[in-house]
């Protein structure tokens, strides 16, 4: 049995359908306030300040009007000698019937958000630290990688490229779920820091694995004198894992290799 | 469900049209009563948190970000309710505290008034693994969510997600291969 004979099996176990799927709509359906709390409002915060700002900005308008016209009536008015070139005006705001533009302000944004409760801020998707801050894969790759199956011609394709000419096996390909695993066994740092080279180089320019690769990171495992290491490349960066511990994260693997079997 | 098509079904909603939570009920559903389902492991009680998770999608779905991933944001949204009800009914510890060579059994955690369905089937197979590995396997396999958003989800570097479900996959496999699978 394969591992994705595996897959395949727990999959159908788990395949539960909500019993009566339209019965529970209709349930939901009749629970359904008639609107939503934020209905009609896009960015809450922000169209909230936004009416702030053009009242603001409409009132600025109306004074400076207003202003302007007393004090035109008052030079009208007045027994001093001017001439028209320096007759006071007030000068009219451009853009006056327009709204007033609303400044950025992340920190009445923050307290709107809190205003509607802690759902809000708990229902936002975690942001990652570390490796994940600038995490940008695109989700319509995702999208469309997340249901493909490989073939069975790209496993074989895999394999055969992977055997060496005298026949020994030095990768062999696994490709369970949407990640691809790759077994390789070397008994020394040298080969093995060899292998995880050719190994990701030839898993990442082979569409669609590449693809595949891209959207949800390599897994390299293999045996160092012993010990199971596998590496996980995505992104364009590393993270070694070995004893159920990860070791650190960086551009490229063999820095995290010599670390760890410094002691071997 | 594409992020473009998910914008659209949440504008819907917006305006108040119950037919953008309709299509998003009909995509998702299915996926969300699993995951609660191996949260709860009752069939009656993965219903009703499947409704108040709607429920609430309702009332935030205008406030997700776009472009922010709603698969993972929704399967937060989810897990967060899941463990919220296992805490409030007293249930045992949530799957997120259990340590990582636990290798309890689950069957040994249900009650007596626990109905007995059929998807026990997924769980004599399951319980074979520990609680992370159980909870990877069902976001990965029962909820089709992708390795980066089962990380993003539980907060676990990416690596780390791939080589649990790796480990639990050879399990199984090894399991299935001496006949001590369901």
């Amino acid at each position: 049995m394969t591992k994705k004979d595996t897959e395949r099996l727990v999959q159908q176990a788990m395949q539960q359908t909500i019993p009566d799927k339209e019965a529970l709509w209709a349930k939901i359906e009749s629970d359904l306030p008639a609107q939503p709390a934020f209905s009609g409002i896009r960015k809450t915060s922000r169209s909230k300040m936004r009416v702030v700002y053009s009242v603001m900005g409409a009132a600025a308008c109306f004074l400076l009007i207003v202003g302007g016209l007393g004090i035109w009536q008052a030079a009208r008015g007045s027994k001093t000698a001017m001439s028209e070139n320096k007759m006071i005006t007030a000068d009219t705001p451009k853009n006056c019937d327009e709204p007033a533009a609303a400044p950025e302000d992340k920190q009445e944004q923050a307290g709107a958000a809190e205003e509607y409760g802690e759902a809000a801020a708990e229902n936002e998707a975690p942001v990652m630290e570390g490796i994940y801050e600038d995490n940008a894969v695109s989700n319509d790759l995702e999208d469309v990688v997340g249901k493909q199956s490989l073939s069975p011609e790209i496993n074989a394709a895999q394999s055969a490229a992977a055997e060496e000419p005298g026949g020994s096996t030095i990768l062999s390909g696994t490709i369970y779920g949407d990640s691809v695993g790759v077994e390789a066994d070397a008994a020394l740092r040298t080969e093995a820091q060899e292998v995880l080279d050719a190994g990701t180089a030839y898993l990442l320019k082979e569409p669609p694995m590449t693809e595949e690769a891209r959207a949800n990171g390599v897994l390299l495992g293999f045996d160092l004198n012993g010990q199971e290491i596998l590496l996980a490349a995505y992104d364009g960066r590393y993270q070694l894992i070995a004893d159920g511990k990860a070791y650190a994260v960086s551009e490229t693997g063999k820095a995290l290799l010599d670390e760890l079997t410094a002691g071997h | 469900m594409t992020e473009a098509e998910f914008e659209q079904a949440v504008e819907q909603i917006r305006q108040g049209n119950k037919n953008g939570l309709r299509v998003i009920y009909e995509a998702y559903g299915d996926k969300i009563y699993r995951l609660f389902l191996g949260k709860v492991r009752k069939r009656e009680d993965a219903e009703d948190l499947t409704s108040d998770f709607f429920l609430k999608l309702w009332e935030t779905a205008p406030l997700h970000q776009s472009g922010k991933g709603h698969r993972a944001w929704m399967g937060t949204i989810a897990r967060n309710m899941a463990i919220d009800y296992l805490r409030h009914a007293g249930h045992e510890t949530p799957v997120e505290d259990a340590d990582l060579t636990n290798q309890e059994s689950l069957t040994e955690r249900t009650t007596a008034e626990d109905t007995v369905i059929s998807d026990m089937n997924a769980a004599d197979i399951l319980s074979q693994l520990s609680e992370d590995e159980q909870e990877i396997v069902r976001m990965h396999l029962a909820a089709e969510l992708t390795f980066r958003e089962i990380a993003s989800i539980l907060k676990r570097p990416l690596g780390t997600v791939a080589w649990k479900y790796r480990n639990a996959i050879g399990k199984l496999k090894r399991l299935a291969e001496e006949g001590k699978l369901v």
